[in-house]
């Protein structure tokens, strides 16, 4: 294992590096910030693949470590780095700490692969950019807070990495400032967010009523042993599993409101169904934001949360079925509006959605495990998916709109190579029962047999789960051949004069020649991390298949729980060879290939029919164009109404009643009384007499009132 | 018989304060006999305090009497002094027209 | 007797009184407040303050009085139009009047009917004049000297108002003339034969 200080480095210096590019840039230049910065996430990167790979293949699970057993992580626990006490008072107590086990491993793997590799790619994409050293700053500042969010040993460290993470992400989202559309964009991802984050809030505080600790030890290990807890202002003391807290005006079974809270959090974050809105307008930030936050990573810090607390999931029924129904419908809700985007960004943004959707349902039914393998997998393509879109984008001047590319393969030849891998991982091509297939096949695949062995074994909403996985499974196989063809075949689309620089606008003008320059491959820097990722996209489902799946106890070890009656990856082993479930593990390759042909008919050979079936604006495609209505929906009832409400709140609250009393309203009185008093003094000389005689009769009968009367 | 008591000074005194007082009244556009009828109110009240003094033997009314006295010449000296300057200055003693300090 | 006298110089003051506030020419008001003075003092002298009559004559009399009458023939004032009008000023005045004539009764009869006592004054004292006398300079000391001040304050006052520089009048400016050197007056010149200065 990986000694304390290279934990602490890999956590810790990421933030270092943010600081010194975000504040020093005018010392060390943006050279300086951009190559501290992405050495630093570079070498943490390597680290972690190697704690990775040692973890994976090491075999030294147990004590015999060169270093010592207290470097081991043992399957009972995980192994903690105290850096410093935080909050200590009374029971409540949250420190900054490492936590390490089998969960955070992957995830810090991930988080530094991806994230040095995007920070290598933004030196080819952000060459230009007068403000690259905040970009990187930024890019560094993200992986920081990810990490602490992964590494996290207590709710408290775990939401200060996620609204960390969340800043980061308005920031990058928002790094053109200068324009309104990513300005807007980045505060619509903030407070959507910021609903799924008062979720999550209301989570850590019922946590810590029920438990009485914030710390995931503590917390996890009770829930696994049904210890007795005693909750806070409750009066009653009983097993965990079985408390009942008060909600709103109903009593509730604790371990459900927890699961629900908590899975509101990750809604917002990683953009399920409801709280999606977000995801699609973050387009608008620089490229690799997209693939690094909105791919790899951050969205996928909700499926971390729900795996990691997934004892409480697996006593919670009722909000595991909840996280399957609306994983699902994501699911195939962002796979049918991804069918009719034309923003080459847009349609691989809802592929994440859809996919993130999948790892949802697969966390619902039980299959933890299977949901961790496809985020892990998904990493490595949809980055790649992304970048390689970019470099679409950087090669072609910030053309972004696929109707306006075509045959792009001959002029980037390597981007098409790159495209392709990440386009065959994301289906999931391969051949079942065998080894042999890209990385999404197995992560995929794994959910879909996952869920029909739940269904199997009754689990809530796993048949309508399996089904959308298939149904879903068909259309990503459309869209992401649709985006290909038009992409990168058929005949070279309308020149740039008419379209000029639409779509984003980098600062990336000219590149010192001429408009009308035709599209051109992209520089090593960009291309080299397209490589890299593209061998995770080929080979990660086949080498960590075995490990992280099939025989998944060993790996995840007390990370991921499993309750008693969860067999849902077991069974898919029986089911395997059985001649009536054959034809589960051969349907996804199935739909897969229909997909396939339904595209290749529509896109490639006979090119006009798609354009002709958008254009003729049926009501079907004018419903998915539109991402069935929900910004208009949103807009109308949720915003107008929130609007309204706090116009109301100002103009008349504030305003009128508030100010009109106050300040305004004694202003107004003062005025008001000093002008009639005023009014009092008339300049004549004789009233002034008569009021001092005036004055003088009533000042005398009020002396007559209080003294006389004596005789 | 009657004898002569404090009563009848203070009735008189009354009367003359109160003739002074409606003389303010009345008089408002001519200033000089404003200040007349204010004199008129001082001397009412001069003759009440002598006569208050007399009649309970104490001197203290009378030396107040005179302090009256030297505030009501000062008074009158003074007043006297802003109307004729301001006769100098606008010709007419009308006293509606000083609404200068109005508001 | 001295009631009678009372009733009659009572009469006498506040009749003059009335005829200063409705008289029409500003001389006649002059002239019936000197008479209202007069009788004032009389009636004083009746109750045995003749030191305070005398006092009031040469003041009030003798100093206000004609001071106004010095300003009403000053000012060159059209009396009759001012008067114009003042009928309408009577209904309001009148109330006004009662309204404090009833309240000072009120006041009068609620105080305790003190010592009844005919005048008497200081049966001790030979004059009044003494006994004014004995207490202004010792008790009340302070209070003399503030009405001097008044009056000093009350005399620069009114010079200061109504001084004026005529500008083609010639003053003397002694400081001017005192600080005169006979360098600023005379020179001295030394002349050439023949040539003048």
């Amino acid at each position: 294992m990986l000694s304390d200080t290279a934990l602490l480095f890999i956590v810790l210096a990421p933030g270092l590096a943010a600081l010194i590019a975000g504040l020093f840039q005018r010392f060390i230049g943006d050279r300086g910030a951009m190559v501290v910065t992405t050495a630093t996430v570079g070498m943490a990167g390597l680290l972690s693949l190697i704690q990775l790979f040692r973890f994976t293949f090491g075999g030294d699970h147990g004590a015999e470590t060169a270093h010592g057993a207290e470097h081991a992580i043992e399957h009972a626990g995980a192994h903690i780095v105290h850096l410093m006490t935080w909050i200590d008072v009374g029971q409540f107590k949250a420190d900054w700490a490492i936590r390490v086990d089998a969960l955070s491993i992957v995830m810090m793997a991930v988080i530094t692969s991806v994230s040095a590799l995007v920070h290598l790619y933004s030196w080819g994409y952000m060459s230009e950019d007068p403000h690259r050293a905040r970009f990187f700053s930024y890019l560094s500042l993200f992986t920081f807070t990810m990490l602490m969010l992964v590494s996290a040993d207590n709710f408290i460290q775990l939401f200060f990495g996620w609204e960390g993470v969340g800043l980061a992400s308005y920031l990058l989202i928002g790094f053109w400032y200068t324009k309104p559309a990513p300005n807007d964009a980045s505060i619509k991802a903030f407070v959507t967010n910021r609903v799924g984050d008062f979720g999550l809030a209301l989570g850590i505080m019922a946590v810590f009523l029920v438990f009485g600790s914030v710390e995931f030890e503590t917390v996890l290990a009770a829930v696994k042993h049904n210890d007795v807890v005693a909750p806070l202002a409750l009066a009653a003391q009983a097993p965990v599993r079985d408390v009942m807290v008060p909600f709103l005006w109903m009593n509730v079974p604790a371990l459900e409101l927890i699961g629900v809270l908590l899975f509101i959090g990750a809604m917002g974050k990683s953009a399920q169904f409801f709280l999606h809105v977000w995801l699609p307008d973050a387009m608008e930030g620089p490229t690799p934001v997209s693939a690094l936050i909105h791919a790899a990573t951050m969205v996928t810090a909700g499926v971390y949360l729900v795996c990691l607390v997934s004892p409480i999931y697996e006593y919670a029924p009722n909000a595991a079925a909840m996280i399957a129904l609306i994983g699902a419908v994501t699911a195939i809700y962002a796979a049918t509006v991804g069918m009719a985007q034309n923003d080459i960004k847009r349609v691989i943004a809802y592929s994440t959605c859809s996919q993130l959707g999948y790892m949802f349902f697969a966390a619902g039914v039980g299959a933890y495990e299977a949901a961790m393998f496809h985020l892990f997998t998904h990493a490595f393509f949809k980055a790649l998916l992304f970048l390689g879109a970019g470099s679409v984008i950087h090669g072609s001047h910030h053309e972004q709109d696929m109707r306006r590319m075509g045959g792009l393969a001959r002029l980037m030849p390597l981007t098409y190579a790159a495209m392709l891998i990440g386009t065959i991982a994301i289906i999931g091509l391969g051949i079942p029962h065998t080894t042999y297939g890209f990385s999404g096949f197995f992560s995929k695949d794994a959910i879909i047999e996952s869920a029909f062995s739940a269904s199997t074994a009754g689990v809530s909403f796993s048949q309508f789960a399996f089904w959308v996985g298939i149904l879903a499974a068909l259309l990503t196989s459309f869209y992401s051949w649709r985006l290909i063809y038009m992409t990168f075949h058929g005949p070279r689309a309308d020149t740039h004069e008419e379209t000029g620089h639409a779509g984003a606008a980098d600062a990336h003008d000219d590149h010192g020649h001429d408009h009308h320059h035709e599209p051109h491959e992209s520089p090593w820097v960009m291309l080299v991390p397209l490589a890299l990722l593209s061998i995770g996209a080929m080979f990660a489902g086949v080498i960590f298949y075995d490990p992280m799946f099939h025989h998944g106890d060993a790996f995840w070890g007390e990370a991921l729980y499993r309750s008693a009656d969860n067999h849902v990856i077991h069974d898919i082993d029986k089911m395997k060879y059985k001649p009536e479930y054959a034809w589960v593990f051969w349907a996804p390759l199935f739909v897969t290939i229909i997909g396939f042909l339904i595209a290749t008919f529509t896109y490639l050979f006979n090119r006009g029919v798609g354009k002709r079936i958008a254009d003729s604006g049926g009501p079907l495609h004018s419903m998915f164009a539109n991402k069935w209505f929900f910004d208009e929906i949103y807009n109308v009832t949720l915003i107008r109404g929130a609007r309204s409400l706090g116009d109301a709140f100002w103009k008349t609250g504030d305003k009128k009643i508030i100010d009109g009393l106050g300040p305004d309203g004694v202003t107004r009185l003062v005025r008001w009384g000093s002008r009639r008093l005023s009014a009092m003094h008339t300049g004549y000389l004789y009233h002034y007499a008569f009021v001092i005689i005036g004055a003088a009769l009533i000042f005398g009968a009020i002396l007559f009132w209080r003294i006389g009367g004596a005789g | 018989m009657m004898d002569l008591t404090v009563n009848h000074f203070m009735s008189l005194s009354a009367i003359l304060f109160t003739i002074g007082v409606v003389g303010i009244f009345v008089n408002r556009k001519n200033i000089i006999v404003m200040l007349m009828a204010i004199e008129l109110i001082l001397l009412s009240v001069n003759l009440n305090l002598v006569a208050f003094s007399v009649f309970s033997g104490t001197i203290m009314g009378q030396i107040f009497a005179m302090l009256v006295l030297t505030v009501a010449a000062a008074e009158a000296a003074v007043g006297l002094a802003i109307l004729v300057v301001y006769f100098r200055n606008r010709g007419d003693i009308a006293v509606e027209s000083v609404d200068l300090m109005k508001g | 007797m001295e009631l009678i006298a009372f009733y009659i110089f009572s009469v006498i003051v506040t009749v003059s009184a009335v005829a200063v506030i409705v008289a029409r020419n500003p001389v006649h008001s002059v002239l019936w407040l000197i008479l209202s003075f007069f009788t004032a003092a009389g009636m004083l002298v009746l109750i045995g303050a003749e030191f305070l009559a005398m006092l009031l004559v040469v003041v009030y009399v003798g100093a206000v009085a004609v001071l106004f009458l010095f300003v009403v023939m000053m000012l060159d004032v059209d009396f009759v139009e001012l008067k114009q009008g003042s009928l309408r000023y009577w209904p309001f005045a009148v109330l006004v009047g009662i309204a404090f004539i009833a309240e000072i009764t009120l006041a009068g009869l609620s105080r305790e009917m003190g010592q009844n006592e005919l005048f008497n004054p200081m049966p001790d004292a030979a004059t009044n004049a003494e006994a004014i006398g004995a207490v202004l300079y010792t008790q009340y000391f302070l209070l003399f000297q503030l009405a001097g001040i008044i009056l000093l304050i009350a005399m620069i006052g009114a010079i200061v108002l109504t001084l004026r520089h005529r500008p083609d009048v010639q003053r003397q400016n002694i400081a001017r003339q005192t600080a005169r050197r006979r360098s600023d007056a005379t020179e001295a010149v030394s002349v050439e034969p023949n040539k003048g200065i």
